[in-house]
């Protein structure tokens, strides 16, 4: 494990019954980064998140905090954790104030109203302080999520869809937030989203995961770079390509995957010279996917995973 | 030596015969009376124990104060529960009564020798129907009463006297004994579903009680 | 874990519902005061009326330490209803709002949040108690005075004054321990579900249906009524016999414990290891 890992899983499996939702899936996030974990519906993130947050005991596998491996007796780590799980459900009946201030009390923070009312602002919520939760709307009760994830300053914050229910201004606010937490405060941030723009917007690492298994991972800025990306080539029959390359420059940036994909490590310009050497050797091309985007890297991992 | 044997012989039939001497009813009665008489007032403290099946009460403690002719008066601590027979004055109250008195006998109680007088009063409206008295013959106490009532059913009464003052004859103890009927509480009514006591006599709707009453630090005229 | 407790407890109390019962047994006891004031020496005169006809009383019986255990007698039926709805809700009610997967990731490990959620149960419950005592008994004797107490039960009892307020507490001590285990079956019950309706409803059937049991006593039931909490249920007034039978006593408060130790294992075991999938 490095020094500087957080979050070290390690083939971790979570059978239901008949069901297995995380599939000897393996991550290793680093101190001071902005994780992005995505993966379509039903992929295993929010199976994942719950194994990490103790919520869900695995069925095998191992999962390092800070270099400890988590246990269940003995929780002192959690102290610097923060998060919020899927939806933010409270206690509809107290107000935000009390809600903040009964986790905050639970995470060690300081639950001085000064602090309470310095992280609802923080979050927006200034003003209703003293408002029942079951009068906010969904946005209102994300922003709350966010603040009691925070108000104890946590080392590693685990969110799960965090601008979920808010508007774009909301949005970006939280955004916001997050980076400023990772870049001025050294905190590191494991989000996972739907929102692939927004993951791209500000992560600074990522990992794609579907049907329990990570399929994807490393730095956004290299996974998305415009000077060596990937490029994603189908074709009619994907067996042949691998002797149209033989001994040509282009085996070398080819990378073979386990998704019948034919991945190129090669720059944007280099794209239509490839396409060129392929036709004129007889492949017969049905898509070039460059990976310059999130969305472009989900939708082909995730669709050849379903192949 | 032969004729101290016949000086003694002499002296037991002699005490013998004064001792089986007849007095008539009336007049045992009118010695029982004359101790009675030399009361004017008392006061004691005294303990009443009752002893009833399915009724468990404690030891009650007070005072009794008693004014000729006829006044008896309670002081009991807490809640309690007086007899309502055989207590205060009740020999004088039924020797009172007009009434046909009949000497039945004699008969030895607890090693002492009583004269039996039936009491019938004459007065058909009296709350008393028959009443039996044993009384001691060497000092006309009233040990046992046996009285039949009206109202109240038949109770007795049997009591241990002790001579103070050298003149006045008093109780230190009663025991009073009377037919009640058993006391029983349907479940319902008290919420209480474990076992019910076991019924000693199950086939009789009566049961004996009994209250016993103790005399001490009397204080007289 | 005491941080815990108050958070517990605060959750408790900022509740509606856990005022209900308090208002609803604080009126019942009112209501049994007035009329048992009006209409007590009735009751008297039914309970040992029959001994009237050889006894004359003296004194007065109808006072707060009679009242208080007919109230205690009435009210002791109804009571578990009302713990029940702040018991069964004490973990279906956080599976219900969602608000598991805020608690759970929390330094306090699974034992220290069930055992707090447990401890401040058992608070609220004796709060409970303690609540009919204050009204019942310390109302009662500032309305009704004290005196020697009349127990009617298989037998006519008169405890004298003096020896009455210490059994009463002793009493109330049983019955809270009846009432913590019917908070406990509750507390259970409300582990396994994601609704408060399910674990209120169930205990109250187990209530319910183990006090008609106990009413027969022959046959296979002979042997299974002694190992039924409600069988212990009135155990309470085993502290107004003379003289007391401490063996009964002794296995009332060894079956009640035996219920509240087993149960708790089953409840915590399952809490710990259990999946907060929702």
């Amino acid at each position: 494990m490095g020094i500087n890992s957080v979050v070290k899983i390690t083939n971790l499996v979570k059978e239901f019954k008949n069901i297995r939702a995380v599939d000897n899936l393996s991550l290793d996030i680093e101190k001071g980064v902005l994780f992005g974990f995505l993966g379509p519906n039903g992929a295993g993130k929010s199976t994942t998140i719950r194994i990490i947050l103790s919520l869900i005991r695995a069925s095998s596998g191992k999962i390092e905090l800070f270099g400890n491996e988590i246990n269940h007796r003995n929780r002192a780590v959690f102290k610097r954790i923060g998060a919020l799980v899927e939806r933010p459900d409270f206690y509809n009946y107290l107000s935000a104030e009390k809600n903040l201030e009964i986790f905050g009390r639970m995470s060690g923070a300081d639950s001085s109203k000064k602090n309470l009312y310095k992280y609802l602002d923080l979050v927006g919520l200034g003003g209703r302080e003293k408002d029942k939760v079951k009068t906010y709307s969904m946005g209102m009760k994300q922003r709350l999520g966010i603040a009691q994830a925070i108000i104890h300053n946590p080392d590693l914050l685990i969110l799960d869809e965090p601008t979920n229910g808010l508007d774009p201004m909301g949005m970006k606010e939280i955004r916001d937030l997050l980076i400023d937490l990772v870049e001025n405060q050294g905190k590191t941030v494991f989000i996972s989203s739907h929102i692939l723009k927004e993951v791209e917007s500000m992560a600074t690492d990522v990992a794609i995961i579907n049907k329990g298994r990570t399929i994807v991972e490393g730095k956004v800025d290299e996974l998305l770079s415009s000077t060596k990306m990937k490029v994603i080539f189908k074709f009619e029959d994907n067996n042949n390509v691998k002797n149209i390359i033989k001994n040509t420059v282009w085996e070398q940036v080819y990378e073979e995957s386990n998704l019948n994909m034919n991945t190129f490590n090669i720059s944007k310009d280099s794209i239509p010279e490839l396409v060129n050497f392929l036709s004129e050797k007889g492949a017969k091309i049905s898509s070039v996917v460059p990976m310059n985007t999130l969305e472009n890297y989900f939708i082909q991992v995730t669709g050849a995973e379903n192949d | 030596m032969k004729l101290d044997k016949y000086l003694i012989v002499m002296i037991i039939m002699m005490l013998n015969s004064y001792l089986t001497y007849s007095y008539t009813a009336e007049e045992i009665i009118g010695k029982v009376k004359e101790n009675l008489e030399k009361i004017e007032k008392f006061e004691a403290d005294i303990s009443i124990n009752i002893e009833l099946e399915n009724v468990n009460v404690p030891e009650r403690r007070g005072k009794i104060f008693f004014q000729k002719p006829d006044s008896t008066r309670y002081e009991i601590e807490g809640f309690s529960m007086m007899p309502k027979a055989g207590m205060g004055n009740y020999i004088a109250e039924l020797l009172n009564l007009e009434a046909t008195l009949i000497n039945s006998g004699e008969e030895l109680i607890n090693g002492n020798s009583t004269i039996i007088i039936k009491i019938i009063p004459n007065d058909n409206k009296s709350d008393v129907v028959l009443s039996t008295l044993w009384i001691d013959k060497m000092d006309y106490t009233v040990i046992k009463s046996e009285i039949t009532t009206k109202n109240n059913g038949t109770f007795e009464v049997e009591s241990e006297y002790q001579l103070f003052e050298n003149k006045y004859y008093l109780p230190i103890s009663s025991i009073i004994s009377f037919q009640v009927p058993k006391y029983k509480m349907p479940k319902a009514f008290t919420g209480d579903t474990r076992k019910q006591k076991e019924d000693k006599n199950p086939k009789s709707n009566t049961s004996r009680g009994k209250v016993n009453i103790k005399y001490n630090n009397y204080i007289i005229n | 874990m005491i941080e815990l407790v108050k958070i517990e407890l605060f959750k408790i109390f900022s509740k509606w519902r856990t005022y209900t019962g308090f208002i609803a047994i604080g009126a019942l006891i009112l209501i049994i005061q007035l009329v048992l004031g009006v209409e007590g020496q009735g009751f008297i005169d039914a309970a040992i009326g029959m001994l009237k006809n050889n006894f004359d009383f003296q004194g007065d019986l109808l006072n707060a330490y009679m009242i208080n255990r007919i109230i205690l007698q009435t009210l002791i039926v109804w009571v578990p209803f009302l713990i029940t709805l702040v018991a069964g809700d004490m973990l279906a009610g956080e599976a219900t709002m969602g608000t598991y997967r805020l608690l759970l990731i929390r330094p306090a490990s699974r034992f220290k949040v069930i055992s707090a959620k447990f401890i401040s149960g058992l608070i609220y419950t004796l709060t409970f108690v303690m609540w009919i005592m204050l009204l019942s008994l310390g109302l009662g004797m500032l309305n009704f005075g004290t005196g020697d107490m009349l127990v009617v039960g298989n037998e006519i009892l008169i405890i004298p004054e003096d020896d009455v307020f210490w059994r009463y507490m002793y009493g109330y001590a049983i019955a809270a321990l009846s009432m913590f285990v019917v908070f406990t079956i509750a507390f259970t019950f409300s582990a396994f579900v994601q609704n408060s309706l399910g674990p209120i409803f169930s205990t109250m059937g187990l209530v319910i249906g183990f006090s008609i049991l106990n009413i027969f006593s022959t046959g296979i039931l002979e042997y299974i009524n002694p190992l039924l909490f409600t069988t212990y249920t009135n155990s309470w007034k085993l502290m107004f016999e003379v003289p007391i039978d401490m063996k009964e006593i002794y296995i009332a408060i060894s079956v009640l414990l035996a219920h509240i130790v087993v149960l708790t294992a089953i409840t915590f075991n399952y809490f710990i290891k259990k999946d907060i999938v929702s």
